[in-house]
Formats: structure tokens, C-alpha cells, sequence
């Protein structure tokens, strides 16, 4: 067994002894640990927002605390009152009974973009569902992701969480982290990242909830209130210089309101970059061997990326706008990009407009998030029928929205369902109901009317299906 | 079903009912047919435009006929032109979008 086996197997010979002494919590100590570790998180949120910029040179701290006040307060309200130890529900009637119990070991895959606030929330996710979690950093955020997991494994234990429920891959081993993934024990990996990684995960063998890129279009319908529509997508698309994957990339508008939407954008210290300023843009934003976002420029603000580009803008500037006409490969701002960039598109009419939303949403963003800015319930309802998207959100900055909790009623989440549509099996804002082996007590309600038909029937071809459903039904 | 062909441009433009369903479909693959011959084109010599301004729905059976008629045209001569979004979401899905250039 080479050295990595080796230390895969530790890992997972510690991470199932405390999953068998997990199992031995009930429901009020399991809560207590659970309060104790949001305690503990949330006491440090300001703390890891500092070390998580400071590490990977990422978005803006003031928002990173504001994501692990998410990943804390938010979450752990949403999450504290459910059961998700033993008895979970109980219906005489129906006659079942719900039981909860952990799946075991759980791996979160943490990507770079948010490196604190997904440990926060995939460990208290963890913990309220008994389920020992193995935390692996992003090689360029080992050291805040491992001190965010250190703080909160010191309050679990303290609250007599189990030894070991909280582990944390320090060195950034990609082949120990893959060891994990695959190891015969590991029961789920929740993955959070870039399409590699979330596809290595779903290879694994090991079941897993995987969350990949988004390409979130944003419409704006005629009927929307444009000044409100802009000030929050404008909200949306700074907040952290744009790393969340739900935040928008492309903003879509009818010819009518178009010259208004712009002025809008303008008037709120948005930038339209001429084409040889787009091109220039392109070059930096774009890694050429891949196709898709240069990492360089993942959560800089504009200042950076003009810098980098080489193009002059306005030094109070939010967005660079970059009006494309296209989607593809052709027009490489089409894509998705966790950076203060917006692309932003005229269409002639509604339905062209949508078919644009169509493209944009198949251009690597299946299933994660679409928004829409309308005061008319019919082309919200037309819109969200034609969208492939686990969550659409309406007059709503997306890139909080789709986390939940704040705009919505959602389950607040770091991990977004994608549907099979990004290859997940959910569509759901991942959370505890998705970190439990649900058992189900099934006692003997009999069927009266499967009991009361005369099954002979069945074995007579002559007898028709519209025969045997008025048999069947007949009321006695 | 609609057939109008261009000798200039050496075009076919078809329009089509709101509903092209199985029926719908194999009455419009028979026009088609037919005027093919009738203007005297031979396969990979003309484009044909398919314009679907108006087509609320669509069938297994026409989208065999897009496939068809774009085997027929020279290449990258096929195209379909004016479609409503959730027809155009029918091409995506069956992933012939591209293909059969829709717009």
C-alpha cells in the first residue's frame, strides 16, 4: 500500500469511529453541538473573511463576512428546530414513521471562491445530521479553510461531538483528496467547484452532490422597475467582485427599453466598453487553453481588470459592460465569469429575447440559476417554463437570492442543486434532508380496494383496462 | 404547408400550419417532395429555409422532415428561421439546434 493508501485509510478508519459514536447522539446533544460550532463560526466570521482574502486575493472581506454570516446565522436558523435524529415523523393514518439516520463519512470539496463559508455551512449541515465531515481545501486556500474547520472542531469536541467528527486535508494532496473520494467507506461527497473536480467526484463511485458552473442570464422585462432592476443587479454582480456562481453574466433587454437600461447602468457608475476595449477584456478574462475563465481574474475588482487589460476606466466604475452580440465560443464574455464583467445583449422582441436566455442558460450553466426583473405574472410564468434552472429567481439580485434565506424563503445554501441537467440528482438547495438515510416504519393499512376486487379478473384477457378500473373503483 | 422557391438564390421557403403534428407533418414532407421535382432540383444544388412564424407545436414527424430536407440542400444551406421559444427549445433539447441552424 503506497503512502497516500495509507493515509486515505487513516483519515476513514478515524472518520468511521466517530460516525458509529455519532450514532449514539440524540436529538438535544446532536443540537448543542450544532450551536456550538455556529457559535464558534460565527464568532470568528470576521476573522476568516480576513484570512480568506488575505490567502487567496479573492473578492472584497467586508462581503466575505457577510458570507459567513450566511453560512452561519442564516443557515443554522434555518436548519436548528428540524429532526434529524431518530423518529422524524409519524403518520397514523398512513401508518408510517419516519427515521433518521447519518449516511457516514461525508467529504466537502470547498472551492476558492468562497473558502470559509462553505466549511462553515457544510460542517453544520454535517453535525445536525450526525455525519462526520473530511474537509478538502482548495490548494489556494488551505490554510483559511483549515483553520475555519480547526475552530469548528474544537467546539464540536467540546460539546462532546465525537473525536474526529471534523477532519481537514492540511497539505494540497489532489491524489489523497481522490483517495478519500473513492475510499470504500467514504458514503457522500458534497462538491462544490469547477467542472473537473465535480466531475472527478460523480466518477468516484462514491454517491455525490456535485455543484458546477452557472452562466446565469438576467431578463429584464418591459413591465420591471428598470432603476431597481439595475441598483440590484449591480448588488448582485459586485458583492465579493462577483465569485458567487449564481451571480449574473449576461444581462438581456428588448430594442424598446434597451436605450433606457443602458442610460441606467451608466447613470449607476456602470462602464460600456467599446469593441477594442471588449477585445482587450477577452484576452485577460479568458484562458485560451481551456475556453473558460482565466483564474487570474476571479474575484478582482475593475480597477484590477482594466489594469490588467490596459483599457482606461472611470475610477469609481462597478460593472465593465460589454454589449456582444452572439453566444459561443465566438464571443468569449458569453461565458461565465466570477468577475465584475457583464455581458449585455439587445433582442427585438420578447420571444427573441428568451431564446437568447435559452442559449445562454445551455452555454454552461444547465441548471443552476436564472433571473428575471418583471412586474407581469404571465412573462415571469413563460419565462421559467422555457428555463433549464433549479432556481429562478424573480426581482431578486441572484447571486444572494439563489443562496436563500435572504430574498426568499429557499433553503440557504452554499451547495445549489443543478438537476440532471448539471448532472446532479437534485435541483434543490442543498441541505440536512439531503445528508440523511431516511428509514420509513411501514405498518399494515391495507388497500380496501385491491383487497375487495376479484383478482381472477386480472387473468381474463377479455376483461379491458376500462373493465377492470370500473371494477375496481366501484364503491361498496 | 407553404412552398415558394427562389431561382435567383436557388432558395426553397416553406411556412407551415400552427400545429405540425404527425398528420400536419407528413402532408408537408409530400409538398416538399413534390416541389423538388418540380422545380427540377437535383439534391445538394439549393437551400431551403424553413420559416416557423406561427408554429405553436411539433412533431417526431417533423423534425424527421428538417433532417431530411437538410440532407437534401448543399452545405450549410438549411436553416430554421422565426421559431417561438419553446419550439426552439424542442431543436436544443433534441441537441439539433446547430445542426439544422435554428433561429
Amino acid at each position: 500500500m503506497n503512502n497516500t493508501a495509507t493515509a486515505a485509510n487513516e483519515i476513514m478508519e478515524r472518520a468511521i469511529m466517530a460516525a458509529g459514536i455519532f450514532e449514539m447522539l440524540d436529538q438535544k446533544k446532536t443540537d448543542r453541538i450544532v450551536e456550538e460550532v455556529f457559535n464558534a463560526g460565527f464568532n470568528s466570521r470576521v476573522r476568516f473573511a480576513k484570512m480568506a482574502y488575505e490567502e487567496t486575493g479573492i473578492g472584497v472581506w467586508e462581503h466575505k463576512v457577510f458570507k459567513n454570516v450566511l453560512a452561519t446565522q442564516i443557515v443554522y436558523e434555518n436548519i436548528k428546530d428540524e429532526k434529524t435524529v431518530g423518529v422524524i415523523s409519524e403518520d397514523n393514518l398512513s401508518g408510517i414513521t419516519e427515521i433518521a439516520q447519518p449516511l457516514g463519512p461525508i467529504l466537502g470539496i470547498i472551492p476558492v471562491t468562497n473558502p470559509t463559508s462553505t466549511v462553515l455551512f457544510k460542517i453544520i449541515i454535517a453535525m445536525k445530521t450526525r455525519n462526520p465531515i473530511i474537509i478538502a481545501p482548495h490548494p489556494r486556500a488551505v490554510r483559511c479553510s483549515s483553520e475555519a474547520a480547526r475552530i469548528c472542531y474544537k467546539a464540536a469536541v467540546e460539546a462532546d461531538a465525537p473525536e474526529d467528527c471534523i477532519q481537514w486535508i492540511e497539505s494540497p494532496d489532489r491524489e489523497l483528496t481522490q483517495a478519500v473520494m473513492k475510499h470504500k467507506d467514504m458514503a457522500m461527497i458534497l462538491a462544490t467547484g469547477g467542472p473537473g473536480l465535480v466531475k472527478a467526484a460523480y466518477s468516484s463511485g462514491t454517491p455525490a452532490l456535485g455543484v458546477g458552473p452557472g452562466n446565469v442570464p438576467v431578463f429584464i422585462d418591459e413591465s420591471a422597475d428598470i432603476p431597481y432592476a439595475v441598483e440590484n443587479i449591480i448588488l448582485s454582480k459586485t458583492f465579493d467582485n462577483g465569485t458567487i456562481c449564481a451571480s449574473e453574466q449576461a444581462v438581456v433587454v428588448e430594442k424598446k427599453i434597451s436605450g433606457t437600461v443602458l442610460k441606467e447602468f451608466e447613470k449607476q457608475n456602470c462602464y460600456f466598453m467599446s469593441s477594442e476595449e471588449i477585445q482587450k477584456v477577452e484576452r485577460i478574462a479568458i484562458d485560451p487553453s481551456t475556453g473558460l475563465m482565466s483564474v487570474n481574474i476571479i474575484g478582482k475588482p475593475v480597477s484590477v481588470i482594466a489594469d490588467m487589460a490596459g483599457i482606461k476606466v472611470p475610477p469609481d466604475t462597478k460593472i465593465l459592460m460589454a454589449r456582444i452580440e452572439g453566444v459561443g465560443k465566438e464571443y468569449p464574455l458569453s461565458g461565465e465569469i466570477l468577475a465584475p464583467i457583464l455581458a449585455f445583449y439587445v433582442r427585438d422582441d420578447f420571444n427573441s429575447a428568451i431564446k437568447l436566455c435559452i442559449d445562454l442558460n445551455y452555454l454552461g450553466g444547465l441548471g443552476h440559476t436564472v433571473s428575471i426583473y418583471a412586474n407581469n405574472d404571465e412573462r415571469i410564468r413563460q419565462f421559467s417554463m422555457l428555463m433549464n434552472a433549479g432556481r429562478i429567481v424573480v426581482n431578486t439580485p441572484s447571486a444572494q437570492g439563489a443562496v436563500g434565506g435572504i430574498y426568499n424563503s429557499l433553503n440557504t445554501s452554499f451547495t445549489l442543486g443543478c438537476g440532471t441537467w448539471g448532472k446532479n440528482i437534485t435541483t434543490e438547495n442543498v441541505t440536512t434532508r439531503h445528508l440523511l438515510n431516511i428509514k420509513r416504519i411501514c405498518r399494515r393499512r391495507t388497500n380496501e380496494k385491491w383487497l375487495n376486487f376479484t383478482k381472477e379478473k386480472y387473468l381474463d384477457e377479455g376483461e379491458s383496462a376500462d373493465d377492470i378500473i370500473r371494477g375496481y373503483h366501484r364503491n361498496y | 404547408m407553404e412552398f415558394a422557391f427562389d431561382e435567383r438564390s436557388q432558395t426553397i421557403q416553406c411556412r407551415f400550419s400552427a400545429k405540425m403534428d404527425a398528420i400536419s407533418s407528413a402532408e408537408a414532407a409530400e409538398i416538399f417532395g413534390k416541389g423538388i421535382k418540380e422545380v427540377s432540383l437535383r439534391p445538394g444544388d439549393f437551400a431551403a429555409v424553413f420559416d416557423m412564424k406561427g408554429v405553436e407545436y411539433v412533431s417526431s414527424a417533423f423534425l424527421r422532415l428538417c433532417l431530411s430536407a437538410a440532407k437534401q440542400t448543399r452545405e450549410g444551406g438549411f436553416s430554421i428561421i422565426n421559431t417561438e421559444p419553446q419550439i426552439m427549445k424542442v431543436f436544443k433539447i433534441a441537441g439539433l439546434d446547430a445542426l439544422l441552424r435554428v433561429s
